[in-house]
């Protein structure tokens, strides 16, 4: 291995095209709600560190790690975002992870093909930063890792899969094709990267539409002006507590959310009275909310079509526990109404299922109604 | 790219266009055959094969599939020619109207005619501007770094002949199609061309990797199958978006039997409006959901001012007058949707200037929100309301002749008076003919004179 400047020089010409991609790639990284972000460039920095030599993996965690500097000196970070320090320790636990993975392929005493080499990196790369993400999530939320992990591993494995191939198709054309193959690859990538973003910014739009029109329909009634959103918050943290996956979490809030839509606008008599709810109803012919109307229809005390999920039992228990809670510290929200829900799910919910529920809103600090 | 939506009665000129674009498609392959007739079958079989089933995975993003036999077709064509390229893209196409219902066989045959021309004509310009075959009889060579950047330039021609030529031929399938502007389409189309180019990429990545490991080709299976996922669930998504507005605001309207249905009657009057001025897609879409929103505000007055049977009080109306602005607050809160606050806010001013809240005049007021103002004011009128009955349909047309000019922009009550048919524009048929479409070919939802 040379040290001297024209080696040096060499490696900065490969390095620096991997490490422009880089910059590329994480300039485009898409932020999410929860304060990390979505980026590609990891398919690249594992594959740049199996076809570059050790000055150039040396250089490329460089540009790697500066590259982060660059993305939080030149670009504005939403409220929630994560520091620059812990952003940069993330990426170098990833660089360590496929110095250690390299390391083991280096000691094996089997010969791999390279593209074999590159999946594993790639997997030890876009893994480490994965586990180093939730460890952070999970500090900071104090939720159980375990359950972080499970969740997100489910959600995330078949891009995480996308970003591994591309990185071995990487490890397969560059021996050919040099830096110009990397045109291609960065295209992959960005496709990529455009289709998570445009779901991701609909899925945003969505959300705020129901929220706006959920509190403008509950501006007619003074008594209960923010119940939905503050139902949602509560039932989100309690799906939380319980380690229910993001999916879940999602689908209790929207249930709560929306729990109350056929009731909005109703006296407090016209709504006690109703032995029944409807919102289900409402939103029947909504199918992005398909998996939302069974929770919602147990909320309602209707039957159910098809079978009747666990899962969606202890969200539709978790969606009722929160409103009458809500119901509880909003004296002016009519709490009658909210009983009822209650006792419609608890119907359905076994007593484990109640005592699971009932548990995770007190750990939070709840006071919470008797539930029978 | 390719259109998609199959018509029961399709137009006269697509069926001569689909029938022309077929021949001319048939006619080249075989005057060229001799000169670009493919090498290696075994391997062009194999990559038409899946094509077929790319094809018929492809997403669908409004009037517009993403074929996923695009890259296929680049790698066809970088390997074997353009005659390789065009028996792929062909074959898939086919396929899609073979295997799947959601194609007619016209629309088919032009989608398969148009792209078997584009890949004829890229592959041609390729070779013209020096671009080489990766693969011979027998012998594959792939792209060296001593190639570049030699490459560069028809590497680049064949991408954007295949990206422009692509969406230019299936903008001008569907303009003639669903009888809309071409220009329109036109624009809509180009939207899709980045994602047309990277998909030229990844063919180009896929020709490099099928003539350096032929095997290596099964890589590409998760970048694509996860694009093509994120995009149907940003498609299903997109699709359930206006269905929830409706249900909401119905929801809210609901409580009144006065204003029960009105937003979604406005909306529909709107979009008719919308298309007999020749608006375009994007607008017309704007005014469905504005339509929709229009009255948004109101739900914060109280059900006594809104169902108040005799005349309101000066502070009643002064609280009735506020509601455009509250709407408009009220929207201009969902960032996507802020562009509308400006029509909500408008839809009672007037064009003589005697609306409110601003008191604009003529064309100070946007134009979305004269066609609003006018649609709005044939529900009402033409809805029973706490105050007064419902006019008849021809009673409440006479008033917006009578107020064209004063209270309504003439341009926009000529443009209902043309959509203007008793069994489409009264509250009752309209609700019959339920969710309008903003492209739809449907005769009955485009109204007529």
């Amino acid at each position: 291995m040379s040290w001297s400047i024209g080696a040096l020089v060499d490696a900065w010409g490969v390095a620096v095209v991997f490490g422009g991609c880089i910059v590329l790639l994480d300039w485009f990284d898409v932020s999410l709600p929860r304060g990390d972000s979505f980026g590609v460039s990891g398919a690249l920095i594992s594959s740049g560190f199996l076809v570059l030599d050790s000055q150039g993996r040396v250089l490329l965690g460089l540009v790697a790690l500066s590259s982060v500097v660059v993305l939080y000196t030149l670009r504005h970070r939403g409220a929630g975002a994560l520091t620059l320090e812990v952003s940069i320790g993330i990426r170098a636990l990833a660089i360590a992870g496929l110095w250690a993975s390299l390391l083991l392929v280096q000691l094996s005493a089997i010969n791999f093909s390279d593209a074999i080499v590159a999946i594993f990196m790639a997997s030890a790369y876009l893994g480490t930063e994965l586990i180093a993400t939730q460890t952070r999530l999970a500090a900071s939320t104090k939720r159980p890792l375990g359950r972080l992990l499970r969740g997100n591993i489910t959600r995330q494995t078949p891009i995480i899969a996308a970003q591994v191939s591309v990185s071995a198709l990487v490890v397969i054309t560059y021996p050919t094709m040099g830096a110009y193959g990397l045109v291609p690859v960065v295209a992959v990538l960005l496709l990529i990267r455009q289709s998570y973003a445009v779901l991701l910014q609909m899925r945003e739009t969505y959300r705020t539409t129901v929220e706006v029109l959920v509190e403008a329909a509950e501006g007619q009634d003074d008594r209960l002006r923010g119940h939905a959103d503050r139902t949602a918050h509560i039932a989100r943290e309690i799906c939380m507590r319980l380690g229910f996956s993001p999916s879940h979490v999602e689908r209790a809030s929207y249930a709560a959310l929306l729990h109350d839509v056929d009731a909005i606008a109703l006296s407090d008599e016209e709504r006690d009275s109703q032995a029944t709810g409807s919102s289900s109803l409402v939103l029947q012919d909504v199918e992005f909310l398909a998996d939302v109307i069974p929770i919602m229809e147990l909320c309602d005390g209707r039957e159910v079509a098809g079978s009747v999920r666990e899962i969606d039992v202890h969200i539709a228990m978790a969606v009722a526990l929160a409103g009458e809670i809500d119901a509880l510290r909003f004296d002016s929200v009519a709490q009658a109404h909210h009983g009822s829900v209650l006792r419609r799910v608890s119907v359905a919910a076994s007593s484990s299922v109640k005592a699971r529920v009932v548990a995770a809103a007190l750990e939070l600090g709840y006071r919470i109604p008797a539930v029978s | 790219m390719s259109g998609v939506s199959k018509s029961p009665s399709l137009p006269r000129p697509f069926v001569a266009l689909g029938i022309s674009t077929v021949s001319l498609a048939v006619v080249l392959i075989l005057v060229l055959w001799s000169t670009l007739a493919p090498a290696m079958w075994a391997f062009l079989i194999l990559i038409g094969l899946l094509a077929v089933i790319s094809e018929n995975f492809a997403p669908v993003i409004g009037n517009y599939a993403i074929s996923l036999a695009m890259p296929l077709a680049v790698c066809a064509m970088l390997l074997q020619g353009p005659s390789a390229a065009a028996l792929v893209a062909g074959a898939s196409v086919l396929s899609a109207w073979t295997f799947s219902s959601r194609r007619g066989l016209v629309v088919s045959a032009y989608n398969m005619g148009q792209l078997i021309l584009v890949s004829l004509a890229a592959g041609w310009f390729y070779l013209r501007l020096g671009g080489r075959l990766l693969a011979t009889a027998s012998v594959t060579s792939p792209f060296y770094a001593g190639d570049f950047p030699r490459v560069l330039l028809p590497l680049f021609g064949l991408a954007i002949a295949l990206a422009v030529g692509n969406a230019a031929m299936t903008a001008l399938g569907i303009a003639v199609l669903h009888r809309v502007r071409l220009r329109d389409t036109l624009e809509s189309a180009i939207t899709h061309v980045p994602s047309l180019l990277a998909l030229v990429a990844v063919g180009i990545l896929m020709a490099q990797v099928t003539a350096t490991r032929f095997v290596a080709l099964i890589l590409f299976i998760f970048p694509l199958v996860v694009a093509r996922d994120l995009y149907q669930r940003y498609r299903s998504l997109k699709d359930a978006y206006t269905d929830t507005i409706r249900s909401l605001v119905g929801a809210i309207e609901a409580k009144d039997p006065y204003t029960r249905g009105h937003s979604e009657r406005v909306a529909a009057f709107a979009v008719e409006i919308g298309h007999a001025m020749s608006l375009d897609a994007k607008s017309c879409e704007k005014l469905e959901t504005a339509g929709l929103l229009h009255d948004l505000g109101k739900i914060a007055l109280p059900r006594s001012i809104l169902t108040k049977p005799g005349r309101l009080t000066p502070a009643e109306l002064s609280l009735m007058r506020d509601h455009p602005e509250a709407g408009a607050a009220m929207v201009n809160r969902i960032p996507s949707l802020s562009e509308l606050s400006e029509y909500v806010v408008q839809h009672h001013e007037r064009y003589s200037g005697s609306g409110y809240p601003s008191g604009n005049v003529g064309a100070d007021v946007h134009l979305l929100s004269r066609i609003l103002t006018v649609a709005d004011a044939y529900d009402a009128m033409t809805s029973n309301r706490a105050y007064r009955a419902a006019m008849t349909c021809e009673c409440a047309r006479r008033v917006l002749l009578e107020e064209s000019g004063a209270q309504f922009d003439p341009a926009v009550v000529a443009a209902f008076q043309r959509t203007w048919r008793d069994e489409v524009a009264s509250p009752e048929a309209i609700s019959v003919i339920g969710k309008p479409g903003t492209q739809s070919p449907e005769p009955a939802a485009s109204g007529g004179a």
